[in-house]
């Protein structure tokens, strides 16, 4: 119950912070009756990507630090795993005693990860993806379904009982959430 | 036990000769490919299962059936309806085992792709992986934070009839997360408080035995040919588990 409460407050803020009402949510928040002065606290901040689907590029990275690291898949001596809304670490493990990174696959919204021979079966916010690693490290998107994950449209702060920023949707889409200190945050889960 | 082995065994040679049978009609695969051939193993909070030639996954009500068998296509085969708040999936024989944050479902894959449900059982509202070894189904609740009660425990349920698993054992937890269970070894990611292993030489009466703790938060597990990989908050950790019950650090890749 309190799961879809938030949510439910978590759209209905996304769609009040509609760009058609032109004001920024600092004023509107300042402006409003129940403006809290919380002062400097520890509270989840969006990090936004670009709303923009066509900008969906796999393509194999350099590898990066884990910041989030989230699920995992072993297959052979590959391990692969999910940084928490980015993409995917590809760990090679053949010396179980020095595993090293071995790429980073850019995947907005990524939070789920399986593996069979050359697919990747991952997520990238909603939609289900198939990956082609079969001319690693030239990745290809092999398919793209739909809506199949609608809970993870909007990806929720992770944790409860916290303070948050409220997103800002004309800044782009919430990617994932990242815990800083921030002065008096409007939102609560 | 051996016999079980012996017939996983078998299946296992069974679907590599299928898969080196499916390799050899396509021209393009190349023998230098570094990824592995097959199906790998994931941990016991995903939402992705793969069970032969399908892929199973949940979302939040259901159960959606793709069949993989040709690389090329991801064919839906079906939608089945589980319930709501669902969170996890894990295959096993020819079993699914689904967690949602209010109960235990079991569905039958004698036809992969429509799955039906044999049994469920409710609990306390909580987040719930599971995974199944022999006739034995372990599921940890975790009640902190977005799951609702401040239970938190370890169930075990006697699952001889799927129909109507059986709890038959409870023992307390602090937080925890995902588990996996790897012979007579069953190992519990609990958070902060570390990562219990425990003795299941008994299934149904899980002996902890000691308590992995090193400061870092741990959330899930995978037991995979002798490793157990460990992804705690910020990384993954390599055990060595030739010996089940005395997992032994061989690296981490924190970063």
């Amino acid at each position: 119950m309190l799961r879809l409460f938030t949510l439910f407050m978590l759209v209905v803020t996304l769609f009040s912070a509609c760009d058609r009402f032109d004001f920024g949510f600092n004023d509107r928040n300042a402006d409003r009756a129940g403006y809290r002065e919380v002062g400097e606290v520890q509270a989840w901040v969006p990090v936004y990507v670009k709303n923009d689907d066509a900008s969906l590029d796999v393509s194999v990275k350099d590898k990066r630090p884990t910041e989030e690291g989230g699920k995992i898949f072993a297959l052979g001596n590959r391990l692969f795993q999910v940084e928490t809304g980015v993409g995917l670490h590809i760990i090679d493990y053949s010396d179980k005693t020095k595993p090293v990174k071995v790429g980073f696959l850019n995947i907005p919204g990524c939070q789920e990860v399986a593996l069979k021979g050359n697919s990747v079966y991952t997520n990238s916010f909603e939609d289900m993806l198939v990956l082609d690693l079969s001319t690693f490290p030239d990745v290809k998107i092999k398919s793209r379904l739909p809506n199949i994950f609608p809970e993870m449209k909007y990806p929720r702060p992770p944790a409860t009982g916290t303070y948050y920023v409220c997103p800002d949707v004309s800044k782009g889409r919430v990617s994932h959430w990242k815990q800083e200190t921030v002065l008096n945050p409007q939102c609560m889960n | 036990m051996h016999e079980l082995m012996k017939i996983r065994l078998l299946l296992i040679c069974g679907l590599v000769a299928a898969l080196v049978a499916g390799c050899a009609k396509q021209d393009g695969s190349s023998p230098t490919n570094e990824f592995a051939n097959g199906s790998g193993k994931g941990g016991s909070m995903a939402r992705f299962a793969i069970s032969g030639n399908y892929l199973y996954v949940v979302n939040n009500t259901s159960l959606l059936v793709y069949d993989i068998s040709n690389p090329a296509e991801t064919v839906q085969k079906s939608i089945v309806s589980v319930g709501w708040q669902i969170e996890t999936i894990f295959p096993y024989d020819d079993k699914l085992f689904i967690g949602s944050s209010t109960g235990l479902f079991i569905y039958e894959l004698k036809d992969p792709t429509k799955p039906s449900r044999l049994g469920a059982v409710a609990h306390f509202r909580a987040c719930d992986p599971v995974v199944t070894q022999g006739n034995t189904a372990y599921l940890t609740l975790r009640g902190n934070g977005f799951c609702g009660s401040p239970n938190n425990a370890l169930m075990v349920y006697d699952v001889t009839n799927p129909t109507q698993p059986v709890l038959k054992n409870q023992l307390p937890l602090k937080g925890p997360y995902g588990l996996g269970v790897h012979r007579d070894a069953l190992y519990v990611c609990d958070g902060d408080s570390g990562m219990v292993v425990y003795n299941v030489s008994r299934p149904l009466f899980p002996e902890a035995i000691k308590t992995i703790k090193d400061g870092s938060t741990f959330l899930d597990v995978i037991p995979y040919n002798d490793v157990l990989i460990v992804y705690v908050k910020g990384g993954v950790r390599f055990f060595d588990i030739s010996t089940p019950l005395n997992p032994v650090l061989l690296s981490e890749m924190m970063n």
